[in-house]
């Protein structure tokens, strides 16, 4: 303990330099405008970013660069909430109830809540990270493919109760989205699946141009229906900040969203991708009244923000203790890395330690500088609200557009916006919705991977998946999961739930 | 018989289609055992359940009531994915400039009560945007303008 | 306002002459990598680019073109404008896929204008930790005696460790069940945990996890011992001659793009193999850059055309396509 306590006090020195406090602040500010416009979300606007940390010593890059990723997932919840646009996996679901809160017209209520869940539980994670993370990455050893699969399993059969409509449309989005995910190469085979010969989804669809156009260009297209003179606004703003009934009622949530994204964001297997739906789920699930989630219940916009970036600090655990990146972001920390010099991995907690606590210590600075920039800028962002929708799209349209072709410098990508932006369209007209459907095109492919992987491994052997007993009690999860959707009483509440929105 | 869902009717059909798109996509991949999945193993399940899926929706459709068909809009969609469409085309060629005019030009059609000397203003102060913050400031190498 | 875009096109329109090879470079050269931005790939660009920056007194500039295991990335500059200013740089996929892909829309033979090789980064035989053999010779034996209980991790069709991990088996003249992964980074993580067993990859991926103790290294597959790990053997020392083979990164040209060009670009080359800076991260990766005499167009035109025809063989007996 005291060693942690002098391990961090020399991370505070080390990141609190006014270079470092420098980057740090830009990383946070930069992500956060860039991660603002719609389209780009943290992957987009670290592979923009990257080349600029380029010039920088180790530990002032790497601190910038943890500055972009939790800035541009700050700016990426906030295009959610106002546009109805997720830049990234984790912010799907804060479209559910924050952009229904920004229709309500409390948009500064689910900013400021986002931004105050988010700062708690990056806090939290951050002493998770500092007291915990090496016990904690020898924990996460024990997932291996069936633990995987188990796990993304229980996460499928939770994102049913993502839907606020029917439960038998949820279900047929879920395999439209897993059907979507196995797109692409195959990964034991190399055979093409599915790709209509187009070289570039022969690696699979992009998530960003798939969201871009189920959400983004499918929102665009059911707001031009009316009238385009008029704002996003449904309603008159109702105040900027959160009352005192707003925290009380966030206040739980956030403390179990932060809870459940430090656990999964453990998981070098990219575990952090379900935290934002593990908390939407529990919420909707315990609430008194869940009949109000999918209308702009301020729980569901608190607890997942909190689940996300507790996820987002705690996945840099496999990263630092293990040199493993467990996701895209993390990949893309790891050239920053080796353009560095630094190798990644278990070693550099040892040689480096200077590097390895500074930004610890810089995730914290980095949440306070994010309050503090995000707090002020709430007022800016309702205020883009009031904007003629006439003049706001066009803007929307373009930065997807932009944000799609800078990933791969690929103009076909940008087309099958237009054409996943079609398929939104329809969906949205006939009562499906597109959240459930993205996060199995996410969950698929990491299924079916360590599915076959785990038959690999086990030669065949299906047991594998009930003799090692986490991958057991995961399933045994999944079955209570199963049962709960399936209870009848659960589904009369459900049906009656579908009916009152009529 | 009478159709009580007629939403659910077209969703299930739709549904259906893209089972047999799927199916017509996953060939001759193969399908090998569910403790040795080949590559054709997961889609060919998936694509079946989606027909599934389509049957059952289209089927309660005859029986659940809900609600009638909301219109589809074209008039508003086709010149805003016709937009994007044009701007996928045209930004390799022709740079970024001209593929963001089309962009603006195309989806002003899309919106009912454009003004167009508004529209102008706001397109040439976003493409300057647009150019100053991703080319510019932050250096991606973006073709600007066509190569003669 | 109104004049704004004409003043910035005219700006921007001055120095875009005409690309005479005697001139040339006269604007930013893009550089593609057609791999996604913080790859590995990608590091080695962005390292050589800057410093080729600065010999050419333009800009040269990476563009990531990831997609279809590098394919797309390069068919883009095979029908570039054969002027340099569209160049790419790609590892040793520029050979295989040529194999790996049945359709592919260009021909790495015949398509390209060889500008230079850049760098080897060797590879390591890396084992779970507590992996019962000692060394390489233990190794073999126990594989060909349990050629049912080894598992051999990659990190997918095409990949570095995919195309080691075959040149191993045919060395051992052995079938191992692989275990292909997304990445070698989700590949790596269930060889520390011991999921898996054995892996061969880039030193750039290992040795990290070799130095820290997560995994137990066999040997180098390099003729000689890396200096980062300088008491790794090579395969060469501990047994398995044949199994040689090094991610080696190359810059390309798109065909008919004029020698004077090729020749300038190639000596920018040379000089950023030289440079103090671009040799020390090359070093902390594990790798070095090539001797002078190999950043050549010859020495790379010869090369890919020898890498072409060595692998073919080993990928067409495994009977893996990419497409």
């Amino acid at each position: 303990m005291d060693n942690v306590l002098s391990n961090l006090a020399m991370g505070f020195g080390a990141a609190a330099t006014p270079i470092n406090l420098g980057l740090c602040f830009i990383g946070t500010l930069v992500g956060t405008l860039i991660g603002v416009l719609p389209g780009l979300g943290p992957i987009a606007t670290i592979a923009i970013l990257l080349p600029i940390t380029f010039y920088l010593d180790p530990l002032g890059a790497l601190i910038m660069l943890a500055g972009i990723y939790y800035g541009a997932q700050y700016g990426g919840s906030t295009t959610a909430i106002l546009v109805n646009m997720p830049g990234e996996t984790s912010s799907v679901v804060t479209t559910l109830d924050g952009h229904q809160m920004a229709r309500r017209g409390r948009a500064g209520p689910a900013l400021a809540i986002a931004a105050l869940g988010s700062f708690f539980a990056g806090c939290v994670a951050t002493f998770v990270v500092a007291l915990f993370g090496p016990l904690l990455a020898a924990f996460a050893q024990n997932f291996g493919p069936p633990e995987y699969f188990a796990l993304m399993l229980v996460g499928l059969i939770g994102a049913t109760v993502l839907a606020s409509g029917s439960v038998v449309k949820a279900v047929a989005m879920i395999i439209v989205g897993l059907l979507l995910g196995c797109v692409g190469s195959d990964l034991e085979s190399g055979e093409q699946r599915m790709t209509f010969g187009i070289p570039q989804i022969a690696e699979g669809i992009n998530f960003t141009t798939l969201a871009v156009g189920l959400f983004g260009v499918a929102e665009i297209l059911r707001n031009l229906e009316k009238t385009a003179d008029r704002t996003v606004l449904g309603a008159k703003i109702t105040g900027l900040m959160p009352t005192w009934a707003d925290i009380k009622q966030s206040a739980m949530p956030i403390l179990r969203g932060t809870g459940i994204g430090s656990l999964l964001g453990i998981l070098p297997g990219n575990g952090a991708v379900l935290a934002p739906y593990a908390s939407y789920t529990l919420e909707k699930k315990i609430s008194k009244t869940p009949s109000r989630f999918g209308k702009g219940a301020i729980e569901g916009v608190a607890g997942p923000e909190s689940a996300n970036n507790a996820g987002a600090q705690t996945s840099f655990i496999p990263l630092l203790t293990l040199g493993i990146p467990p996701n895209a972001v993390m990949a893309m920390m790891v050239g920053a890395m080796t353009i560095q010099g630094i190798v990644p991995g278990p070693q550099v907690m040892n040689e480096n330690p200077t590097l390895f606590w500074g930004m610890i210590a810089s995730m914290w600075i980095g949440n306070a500088m994010l309050v503090i920039i995000n707090l002020p800028l709430v007022g800016v962002w309702v205020r883009l609200l009031r904007v003629p929708y006439r003049i706001l799209f066009p803007a929307i349209l373009m930065f997807c557009c932009i944000g799609v072709y800078s990933i791969n410098s690929s103009g076909v990508e940008v087309m099958l916006v237009a054409l996943f932006g079609g398929i939104g369209y329809f969906l949205l007209k006939h009562g499906f919705e597109p959240a459930p459907l993205l996060l199995a095109f996410v969950l698929g492919p990491l299924m079916e991977e360590n599915l076959r992987r785990s038959f690999l491994i086990a030669r065949g052997d299906p047991t594998i998946f009930v003799t090692r007993p986490l991958s057991a009690s995961l399933l045994a999860i999944a079955l209570v999961l199963i049962a709960i959707v399936l209870l009848p009483s659960v589904r009369k509440r459900r049906q009656e739930v579908f009916h009152e929105e009529d | 018989m009478r159709v009580r869902s007629p939403q659910d009717l077209v969703g299930g059909i739709a549904l259906i289609l893209l089972s047999l798109l799927a199916f017509s996509q996953i060939g001759d991949l193969k399908f090998g055992t569910a403790s040795r999945m080949g590559p054709g193993y997961f889609p060919t399940v998936l694509a079946g359940l989606t027909g599934l899926m389509g049957l059952v929706i289209a089927g309660r459709s005859l029986i659940l009531d809900g609600p009638p068909l909301d219109r589809l809009h074209w008039r508003q969609a086709l010149p805003i994915l016709g937009a994007i469409l044009a701007f996928g085309l045209a930004i390799r060629p022709l740079g970024l400039v001209i593929a963001a005019a089309l962009l603006f030009a195309i989806a002003a059609f899309g919106s009912s009560d454009t003004k167009w000397r508004e529209m102008l203003v706001v397109s040439a102060a976003l493409i300057l945007f647009a150019v100053g913050l991703f080319v510019l400031a932050l250096g991606l190498p973006f073709p600007l303008w066509p190569r003669f | 306002m109104r004049f704004a875009p004409i003043a910035l096109a005219a700006a921007l329109l001055i120095g875009a002459g005409t690309a005479q090879a005697q001139d040339y470079p006269s604007r930013p050269v893009t550089m593609v990598v057609p791999f996604a931005a913080g790859g590995p790939t990608d590091t080695v660009a962005r390292l050589v680019a800057q410093s080729m920056s600065k010999t050419l007194g333009q800009q040269v500039i990476v563009e990531n073109v990831g997609g279809a295991g590098g394919t797309i990335g390069a068919a883009r500059v095979a029908k570039a404008d054969p002027d340099g200013y569209t160049i790419l740089l790609h590892h040793i996929g520029q050979a295989t896929a040529a194999t790996l892909y049945r359709k592919l829309p260009y021909d790495a033979k015949t398509d390209f204008a060889p500008v230079g090789l850049v760098t080897d980064v060797p590879m390591t035989i890396v084992a779970k930790k507590d992996f019962p053999a000692k060394d390489l010779t233990e190794l073999v034996a126990y594989v060909k005696a349990n050629p049912d209980k080894v598992t051999l991790a990659n990190a997918g069709v095409g990949a570095a460790s995919h195309l080691c991990g075959m040149l191993f088996m045919q060395a051992l003249g052995t079938s191992l069940t692989t275990v292909p992964y997304k990445g070698t980074g989700p590949a790596m993580n269930d060889l520390v945990s011991g999921q898996v067993d054995l892996m061969c990859d880039q030193t750039t991926n290992t040795t990290g996890q070799i130095k820290g103790g997560a995994v137990k290294a066999y040997a180098v597959t390099t003729p000689t011992r890396v200096p980062s790990l300088p008491d790794l053997p090579t395969t060469k020392e501990a047994g398995l001659p044949t199994v040689q083979v090094a991610v080696w990164h190359g810059i390309y040209a798109p065909k008919a793009t004029p020698d004077a060009v090729t020749k300038k670009l190639s000596e920018a080359l040379k000089v950023a193999l030289k440079d103090d800076m671009v040799k020390q991260r090359f070093n902390e990766l594990g790798t070095e850059p090539v001797s002078q005499d190999r950043a050549t167009p010859k020495v790379l035109g010869d090369f890919v055309i020898a890498e072409i025809d060595r692998w073919k063989p080993i990928i067409t007996a495994a009977g893996v396509y990419a497409d």
